[in-house]
């Protein structure tokens, strides 16, 4: 599984999503089972793949598994707990 | 001296040519070099070559007839012009001739045929002034060695300059010649001009010298010296009556001799061909099938014509008008560069301030009634429709209604509503006597932004309570809207004005009575296909108008929204940029396309710059100016508010862009729609990028394209035929062909409307000036459950910021019954008196009205029988 974090540059809420969800997948000794991947919507290759992926807000934030989406946040980092029962760790 | 001597004189000079002539000696006499001799000898060489097929006195023969022929007319001191008369040439040769002793006149006329024939091949004029006669003769003379008869002639004519300077002060001079030139000029020539009045004056060069001056910054040497140029064209046509447009246009074209380019354009003359004029009395608008065919209409279109001749000479700059020209981008509304491009305002300006409206003829305090509401709403409409050239916008209709509701029956309030629906959709006002081009924006809930603001009632008082306490009233008037467009017009045919669009939020799925609310709209979406369905997710509120425009509400307009007044919105100007062509001057090159595509985007933002000064520029002339009614500030804010507008960067035929870079089209795989959001996402950051750094509002839009996507195809199969042929839509052979609109897939593809619709969707977040998806329904009706069901699944599972459904109808002229589907007879009385209805773009027209690109598409589309 990996995660996709969409973001701005400038956005102080994406900084914050990633330093906490980086916090805990370290908490949780998962950090390098569970990539995060930052897709800059500042850009127009990131625009698109929000586009593809019909991401529209940052911070959004997508749990993948292979090529399916497993679950998404929108504007906001996930629980903690919500992120833990979904990557069942 | 005596005549005996005078005509020795000649004599002997006459001999001494004839010895130059036939020996080619030099003779002291003559007071000629060797070199000048030879010089003179084989400077005609025409005389040489034709010496060797006829004898001397042939030649001689043939240079008379010549020279007799050159000329007809002369220009005197005076300015006068009187007939060419030889035999002065001669007489003036034999006088000077007599004054040395000389008496051959055979001499002296053959001597004027050179003189002529000179003056012939070295004068661009076919009108030669007395002075230059002169020259030419004492050249003729020295030339052909007649020294002698050449310093009489100059001592003659020295000293009658002198007479002349003598006999005149210089301000009686002046004064004659002007005089004289008026007289003469304006009897003489016997020439007349046709004005561009309703008038015939004489002929008069000093005007063309004066407008030079005035109008094009020309030095008067050079207006007088192109003036006289110009008169010489005209006096050897030998017209008798000239019109002025006429002159303007020999003069335009001397000033491209000299070399005044600038100048030309500044005297430039707008107008159209005769022609042109007929056609546009005669034959309906193509350009805009909302433009009805009447004399009020013809007016506009001519007027319209110049204003867009204007505007690329003296609004926009070279580079821009010829990129518009040669459809790089497209300028829209060029006809209507004086004005902005379309609005959005509030009922609660018109509840508050009543209708008082610069230069007015009568001043209306705040309604107390809700048909008088009304009646200052559409007036309003009416009033701006003469100062936009787009869509008049209103924001929740039904909210700002309410308050005026409260005790009216149902009836009463199904009777406003047909008001108001009738009221759009049949006046006949202003931008030639169209309808007004309307939307109504529909909430179902009262909109979050609105819902704690204190409501505007009766006589523009605050009521003492908040909108979201009229949500019932509004409700009620809402569902009264749409039992009028369910209803349709007196035939049942939809109602093309005004455009109802409701938001559908997250709010309004919590808001009781929805679902109620939202099998209505849908079944007038599937009956009729009025309704808009607009999508706002999450924080977004927008307010919506023309054909798909809308303004996404920032914080500032939130704060705003506390006073609701005070939110009115425009986007001044919409500039199209041809994406196929970006890639055709690519050739596969993807940096290449990037970089044309940045060439066309800079090309806009300048375009952008110079309507936003023209526009600021009026807006300066404040209650005196042409927009003055957009300069009216009852709440301490000019009505037009610059600092909100925004500028429309807008979209065409991504799909043939797309298919032309790589060979596939948006929908024919994924690296193909890749590109084709890569595209857009390059220009939205564009957009960005220019707004921070020009301090104006740069956003993209899908361009509603109704002519653009014809006139830019056209363009295009002209200057990159390979190219284009390749990509272009509709069928070449008739000339009927298209581009798709802005980002949408290929109209005809057998796409689902609902995989349609989310593929389109996902552009629409990157398009923020609004962007819209149409569902082709023809002649099915699909179930109002169906189309309910629809709509929730697009704002729930896509991306897609507004759609609509579109069917069509026939409708006949002659039993006036209207049919679903576009037919050719009426199934009712058999007629083939009908007419076919539809949407072009974004609203709802009569087909017979479309251009050739339009119609194409119209017969490509492919239409859904299931959603």
């Amino acid at each position: 599984m990996r995660l996709v974090f969409f973001v701005k540059e400038n956005c102080e809420a994406c900084k914050n999503a990633k330093e906490k969800v980086g916090f805990f997948l370290e908490k949780w000794g998962v950090a390098d089972s569970v990539p995060i991947e930052a897709i800059n919507l500042s850009t127009a290759d990131g625009l698109v793949e929000a586009a593809m992926k019909e991401v529209s807000d940052v911070p959004t934030i997508l749990l993948v598994d292979g090529g399916d989406e497993v679950a998404r946040w929108t504007r906001r980092a996930p629980a903690s707990d919500d992120l833990k029962a979904k990557l069942g760790v | 001296m005596s005549s005996t001597n005078d005509e020795r004189l000649v004599e002997e000079e006459l001999a001494v040519d004839e010895s130059v002539a036939t020996e080619g000696d030099v003779s002291s006499s003559v007071m000629l070099t060797e070199e000048e001799t030879t010089s003179s000898t084989s400077n005609d060489d025409t005389s040489s070559r034709l010496s060797l097929f006829m004898d001397e006195d042939e030649l001689l023969g043939l240079h008379h007839r010549l020279a007799s022929k050159l000329f007809r007319l002369v220009r005197k001191r005076s300015g006068k012009i009187v007939p060419f008369d030889r035999k002065k040439i001669t007489n003036a040769i034999f006088r000077a001739a007599e004054e040395v002793g000389g008496r051959d006149l055979e001499v002296a006329e053959r001597l004027t045929d050179e003189v002529v024939l000179y003056l012939y091949s070295e004068k661009d004029s076919k009108l030669p002034q007395v002075e230059d006669i002169q020259d030419a003769i004492e050249k003729i003379l020295v030339e052909r060695g007649h020294a002698k008869t050449a310093k009489a002639f100059i001592l003659f004519r020295d000293k009658r300059q002198r007479v002349r300077r003598r006999d005149m002060t210089p301000d009686l001079a002046d004064l004659e010649k002007k005089r004289v030139e008026k007289l003469l000029d304006a009897t003489d020539l016997a020439l007349f001009v046709r004005t561009s009045g309703d008038d015939i004056i004489a002929w008069d060069r000093e005007r063309i010298i004066g407008t030079l001056v005035k109008e094009a910054d020309v030095a008067i040497d050079v207006a007088e010296k192109i003036s006289r140029e110009v008169e010489d064209q005209i006096v050897l046509s030998q017209t008798s009556v000239i019109t002025a447009p006429l002159i303007r246009e020999l003069v335009d074209a001397k000033l491209i001799e000299h070399g005044l380019e600038a100048e030309r354009r500044k005297h430039t003359r707008l107008g159209v061909p005769l022609y042109d004029a007929e056609r546009i009395i005669l034959m309906p608008n193509k350009e805009n099938a909302n433009i009805p065919h009447n004399p009020e209409a013809t007016n506009m279109t001519l007027a319209e014509s110049v204003k867009k001749q204007y505007a690329l000479l003296s609004v926009f700059s070279q580079e821009v008008s010829d990129a518009h020209a040669c459809g790089d981008i497209h300028l829209h509304d060029l006809g209507f560069f004086d004005r902005p491009y379309c609005s959005g305002q509030s009922l609660e300006y018109v509840k508050k301030f009543g209708l008082h409206l610069p230069n007015a003829l009568s001043i209306a305090k705040p309604a107390k009634h809700p048909d008088i509401l009304l009646a200052h709403m559409v007036k309003f409409s009416a009033a701006l429709q003469g100062h936009f050239a787009g869509a008049i916008g209103w924001d929740a209709v039904n909210t700002f209604f309410a308050p005026f509701l409260e005790g009216l029956s149902d009836r009463d309030v199904h009777q406003l509503a047909q008001m108001l629906v009738f009221e759009y959709s049949q006046q006949s006002v202003a931008r030639g006597g169209q309808a007004i081009f309307s939307d109504i924006n529909i909430y179902w809930e009262t909109p979050k932004h609105f819902a704690d603001v204190l409501a505007i009632g009766p006589g523009g008082r605050h009521t003492g309570r908040t909108y979201r306490d009229y949500q019932k009233e509004a409700q009620r008037f809402a569902f009264a809207l749409f039992d009028i467009y369910k209803e349709g017009d007196g035939t049942g045919r939809p109602f093309f004005f005004p455009k109802p669009l409701v938001h559908i939020t997250d709010e309004f799925f919590r808001t009781p009575g929805h679902e109620e609310f939202l099998l209505h709209i849908s079944d007038v979406a599937s009956d009729k296909g009025n309704t808009y369905f607009v999508f706002d997710r999450g924080e977004t509120a927008k307010i919506s108008e023309c054909c798909r425009l809308s303004f996404k509400l920032e914080q500032s307009d939130l704060d705003d929204a506390k006073e609701p007044w005070r939110m009115r919105y425009s986007a001044l100007q919409n500039v199209t940029l041809n994406l196929p062509r970006a890639a055709y001057t690519a050739k596969g090159d993807d940096a290449r396309l990037f970089e044309r595509l940045d060439e066309m985007f800079n090309l806009a933002v300048q375009a952008h710059r110079q309507k936003r000064d023209v526009i600021e520029n009026l807006l300066s002339m404040g209650d005196s100016g042409p927009l003055a009614l957009l300069t009216m500030d009852p709440d301490g804010q000019q009505y037009l508010r610059m600092h909100r507008v925004t500028y429309l960067i807008g979209l065409l035929g991504l799909n043939e862009c797309v298919q032309s870079h790589l060979g596939q089209e948006l929908h024919e795989s994924e690296e193909a729609f890749r590109l084709g959001l890569k595209i857009i996402a390059h220009l939205k950051l564009a957009c960005d990028r220019a707004s921070s750094s020009d301090g104006m509002r740069f956003v993209l839009e899908q361009t509603p394209a109704e002519s653009a996507a014809y006139r830019l195809a056209k363009l295009d199969v002209e200057h990159f035929p390979r190219e284009a042929r390749e990509v272009v839509k509709g069928n070449e052979d008739l000339g009927e062909i298209y581009y798709t609109n802005s980002t949408f897939l290929n109209v005809s593809e057998k796409i689902s409307p609902i995989e349609r619709v989310k593929k389109e969707g996902m552009f629409h977040d990157m398009i923020e000036a609004g962007a819209l998806s149409h569902v082709w329904i023809a002649d099915s009706r699909p179930d109002k459950a169906a189309v309910a069901s629809f709509v929730k699944s697009t704002f729930l599972h896509t991306r897609s910021a507004q759609i609509a459904f579109s069917p069509e109808f026939t409708t006949c002229n002659t039993c006036l019954k209207v049919t679903r589907g576009l037919v050719d007879e009426c199934p009712h009385c058999k007629s083939t008196e009908v007419e076919g209805i539809t949407r072009v773009t974004g609203y709802f027209s009569k087909v017979s009205g479309w251009n050739k690109g339009k119609k194409a598409e119209l017969d490509d589309r492919f239409r859904s029988k299931v959603l």
